[in-house]
């Protein structure tokens, strides 16, 4: 070769190795395309059936729609969900508000527990707390209304947590730390200095704080409230808890209660029609919820950060402050822990008394069903790897179409793996049951297995890994892998040796995370498992409780627990609190 | 401005001190600091990070509170930590320019810059007026509507400046206004910012770590070390009598040669040194026999060939070899070796004077400051 050869082509490989990466079609992007189809049917799917007589092979009708809008269980049903949503943004926010306000302008005391506690709340179960709480406050059977009723012989029920009010209370405990996660780092986050530029401007403290301070934490306050709102609309686990011993039903349950009838044929269609219109709605609400974060992220980052908020002294109020936080945390977490406690180790329910303590025994928990909580607890197993596995290769893979590639269209896949945060579960449940039970051939097998939970809850963690993903990989500079790249190493090296040792810090511990919240999970598994196979022991204890065995589900909620908090340790040594907080932000628990 | 009659200080910082804690230790910030400044003045306090600039300025501004001292503006005591008086910063009729400009990002640049005659009730029209004429001051006519992140950091620095002055300030605090520019920007609004002060008539106190900033700017400057005032004077006062080494060593590049001061009188002093006993006409109050360092910019270091003829000077000329010289463009840096000691110079790019070549040095002595040895 002659030295101009050489030179020639030495200048071709780098001006190959310096163009932009994957030029044509990548193989990085099959996944990814996978993942967006599969989203966008399961949606499809939903709307498909809510407009056809019968879902398989009617025809087309708006019958469905009609019987929404006029019949009056479905109004109530929408009612109830307004009402508990409402309930639930309110209490959630008067409880994460203030709790987000001490800990990042004041000097509360105990901050690293306050942040503890709050990613334990995030993470235990919506069912846990709600058996907690109905066990406490059940209007005829519940604890303090029967130790009321003998202690100043008051008519039963004074407290009854069979209702909208109540189901929201109990929702809105739970969300609170959501509320909190969604506000610390915006809070921390806004530099005092425009405060002090108020000042210096002329502004007194009432002045400043009505037009710098709060105008400043509105866009990260509403864009709480309506993550709340959207997650309340959809929720599952309290309101079926809770609503089901006084059938005052919420959306998600109400679906589910329309597939599983308790008597006479499933409705799909009009379980479709009802899951189409809260689709819509939950769409124009994330909607609002991106637009009000990125006016939040716009006021967090303006100009170099300059000066260190100094904590506010809260004087003698520090430890009444820090009081209030125990007492939340008390009213969210100890006190259903030590009611289930109780109630596992009693033969039927009672108040705390004398006789009741020569009552306690572990009966409850030798009675339980071990055969099939030792199945169950396989497919739990089985679900809690493969779950936030499938769901992170499928993000980096979004993640890799977005960031990296050139592929025309490739925002709108961005769009797509966010629709999972905004669908309610229930609907994509919903979708899948049919998609299994009718349009698969039978031969298959999937129905029964774990397989279609799989499928559909990795799916819906694409919303929250593909947060986690896309971050991480912004934040690797282009020129490393340029460099890479220059240096002779092919697509996949690139991705193998580079990108993903990169980003093993963050994919790590949001695995860690997914597989915590695959472990709770009951929307979707409670909707997919058939009665007698393929089911978690999250669904196992729900059945357990709604059958009225209390005390068995109790005890197996207890055994739930043991094995969560150990993880939920080891995510916290993982990710650190910061990270912690930071990877719990986009995570939307309880769906 | 009436108030401030000539001869009375503007603001005047009377023994200030401030600590910080840092677990069990306070951290003295600023230690027994004192200076006035004088109507129309801008004044600088010049210091690396963590001299206690910045804090000096805070205290001023109201937004610390300092442990001892007290701060008059204008007839105003705003601070008097023995007699427990504290002006909120509010009430201070100043304007701050802050070192990250602090611009309201949900408020359009009209709105920042209106929000201080908004606080105090200025009425609707008037409140129009100024705010269009401070912008047309600063060169901002026509972006009254842009909201904060849609500004680049030098139309930032000038709404912060509009700011800072729509409220005719009796004193006008900058922080580091110019560091976060990038080096072409930081020139233009070095020269504006000192047109328009000066245009304006305010009075200023100007923090900056930047020597060529402060140099350019002040009228006054007093340079800061570990939270005191090591020397107050004007900017040519500074530079050329440097009162000590670390002066010296801060503002501007300097040589430093150590000796012994032999003997001093009619303000000369001979300092024994590696090159030979050397003259300084500089007030020296330091004793014969101490040791001392003579301090010399590199420009004032005069080079000729030595080719043979005897130099003009008869003082401080001493013959050393040219062992490096930089090209800098409007100007060459060399090094030359006296004695094993180098001694830094800088000259006109030509005559280039060749590496290698044995060259005649001057050390003026009204350039030489004697200052502590090291």
């Amino acid at each position: 070769m002659t030295i101009r050869g050489f030179e020639a082509a030495a200048e071709r490989r780098l001006r190959w190795a310096l163009e932009p990466r994957i030029p044509g079609p990548p193989a990085g992007a099959i996944p990814a395309s996978a993942g967006a189809i599969a989203i966008l049917a399961l949606i499809a799917i939903a709307v498909a059936i809510s407009l056809r007589t019968t879902p398989l092979d009617g025809t087309l009708t708006l019958r469905h729609y009609h019987d929404l809008l006029t019949r009056p269980q479905a109004l109530q049903v929408l009612f109830n969900t307004i009402g508990f949503s409402t309930v639930t943004v309110i209490v959630a926010l008067a409880i994460g508000i203030p709790i987000a306000w001490l800990v990042a302008w004041t000097d509360l005391p105990f901050k690293p527990a306050v942040y503890v506690g709050m990613t334990v709340g995030l993470l235990m179960p919506g069912f846990f707390t709600a058996m907690g709480w109905l066990v406490l406050l059940h209007p005829r059977a519940g604890i303090i209304n029967v130790w009321l009723g003998q202690a100043f012989a008051l008519k039963p029920g004074l407290f009854d947590i069979i209702s909208i009010p109540g189901m929201g209370f109990v929702q809105g405990l739970g969300l609170a730390s959501v509320v909190f996660v969604m506000l610390a780092i915006p809070l921390r986050a806004i530099d005092p200095v425009l405060e002090e530029a108020a000042h210096t401007a002329g502004a007194g403290p009432w002045h400043t704080l009505f037009r710098i301070t709060l105008p400043l934490v509105t866009p990260a306050l509403a864009a709480a409230a309506i993550l709340v709102l959207v997650i309340s609309l959809a929720v599952f686990d309290v309101p079926a808890i809770i609503g089901l011993a006084g059938r005052i039903f919420t959306f998600s349950p109400f679906v589910y209660y329309e597939v599983y009838p308790f008597t006479g044929p499933p409705d799909y269609g009009f379980a479709a029609a009802f899951s189409a219109g809260m689709l819509a709605l939950a769409i124009l609400l994330s909607l609002l919820y991106t637009r009000v974060l990125r006016q939040a992220r716009r006021y967090e980052v303006i100009g170099p950060r300059s000066t260190f908020r100094q904590p506010r002294p809260l004087g003698v109020w520090r430890l009444p402050a820090a009081a209030l936080v125990a007492a939340y945390f008390a009213l969210a977490l100890l006190l259903p822990f030590l009611t289930l406690v109780w109630t596992a180790l009693l033969p039927f329910l009672q108040p705390p008394s004398a006789i009741a303590f020569s009552h306690l025994s572990l009966d409850n928990f030798s009675s339980l069903p071990w055969a099939l909580i030792q199945e169950t607890a396989i497919n739990t197993a089985v679900l809690m790897i493969s779950v936030p596995t499938l769901a992170l290769l499928l993000s980096i893979s979004f993640s890799w179409v977005v960031l990296r590639s050139q592929l025309p269209g490739r925002l709108a896949y961005d769009y797509v793996a966010f629709l999972p945060q905004a669908v309610p579960s229930i609907v994509f449940a919903l979708s899948a049951l049919f998609f299994f039970l009718f349009v698969l051939p039978p031969g298959l097998g999937l129905y029964g297995t774990v397989v279609p939970i799989i499928v559909v809850m990795a799916l819906v963690y694409v919303s929250f890994g593909t947060r986690v993903t896309n971050g991480a990989m912004i934040q690797i500079h282009r020129e490393l892998e340029d460099a890479a790249a220059v240096s002779g190493g092919g697509r996949l090296v690139l991705m193998l040796r580079i990108v993903l040792p990169l980003m093993r810090p963050a994919l790590a511990y949001s695995w860690l995370w997914m597989a915590l919240l695959a472990f709770r999970e009951l929307t979707v598994t409670n909707m997919l498992a058939s009665r007698s196979t393929g089911t978690t022991v999250a669904v196992v204890t729900y059945s357990l409780f709604a059958a009225g065995n209390w005390g068995e589900a109790a005890s197996l909620a207890l055994i739930m627990v043991a094995v969560l908090l150990p993880l939920v340790a080891i995510y916290l040594k993982l990710a650190g609190l910061g990270g912690a907080i930071s990877g719990a932000v986009s995570a939307v628990p309880g769906r | 401005m009436s108030e401030d009659a000539a001869g009375t200080a503007v603001l005047a910082v009377q023994g200030l001190r401030k600590s910080f804690r840092t677990g069990q230790h306070g951290v003295a910030a600023v230690d027994d600091v004192s200076f006035e400044t004088w109507p129309g003045e801008l004044y600088t306090l010049l210091g690396p990070s963590g001299c206690g600039k910045t804090t000096t300025l805070r205290c001023i501004a109201g937004l610390e509170r300092p442990d001892a001292g007290r701060i008059r503006i204008g007839a105003k005591m705003v601070t008097d930590a023995g007699a427990r008086t504290f002006l909120a910063p509010y009430r201070r009729s100043i304007g701050m320019v802050f070192q990250s400009y602090a611009i309201w990002p949900h408020m359009t640049v009209f709105d920042n810059v209106a929000f201080p005659l908004r606080v105090t009730g200025v009425r609707h029209a008037e409140v129009r007026r100024r705010v269009t004429d401070v912008l047309e001051v600063v060169g901002l006519a026509g972006l009254e509507e842009r909201l904060a992140p849609q500004l680049s950091g030098g139309q930032q620095q000038r709404t912060a400046l509009a700011r800072a002055l729509v409220g005719r300030p009796r004193l006008l605090l900058l922080d580091e206004p110019l560091s976060n520019l990038d080096a072409r920007l930081r020139e233009a609004m070095r020269n504006e910012l000192r047109s328009l002060q000066r245009q304006l008539g305010v009075t200023a106190v100007y923090v900056t770590h930047d020597q060529v900033e402060a140099l350019s700017l002040s009228t006054r400057i007093a340079v800061m070390d570990r939270g005191r005032i090591v020397q107050e004077g004007t900017p040519t006062e500074v530079y050329e009598r440097p009162a000590t080494r670390y002066v010296a060593g801060f503002v501007g590049a300097s040589n430093f040669i150590e000796g012994e001061l032999v003997t001093r009188k009619n303000g000369r002093a001979r300092v024994r040194t590696r090159l030979g006993e050397l003259v300084v006409t500089n007030h020296a109050t330091q004793p014969t026999g101490a040791s001392v360092s003579i301090a010399i910019r590199p420009e004032q270091v005069v080079l000729r060939p030595h080719d043979g003829t005897r130099p003009s000077a008869v003082e401080n000329v001493v013959v050393g070899v040219v062992s490096e010289a930089q090209y800098l463009g409007e100007a060459i840096e060399y090094v030359i070796e006296v004695n094993g000691f180098r001694v830094k110079c800088r000259r006109p790019a030509a005559p280039a004077v060749a590496t290698g070549e044995s060259v005649h040095i001057e050390l003026p002595p009204g350039a030489c400051s004697l200052v502590g040895a090291r």
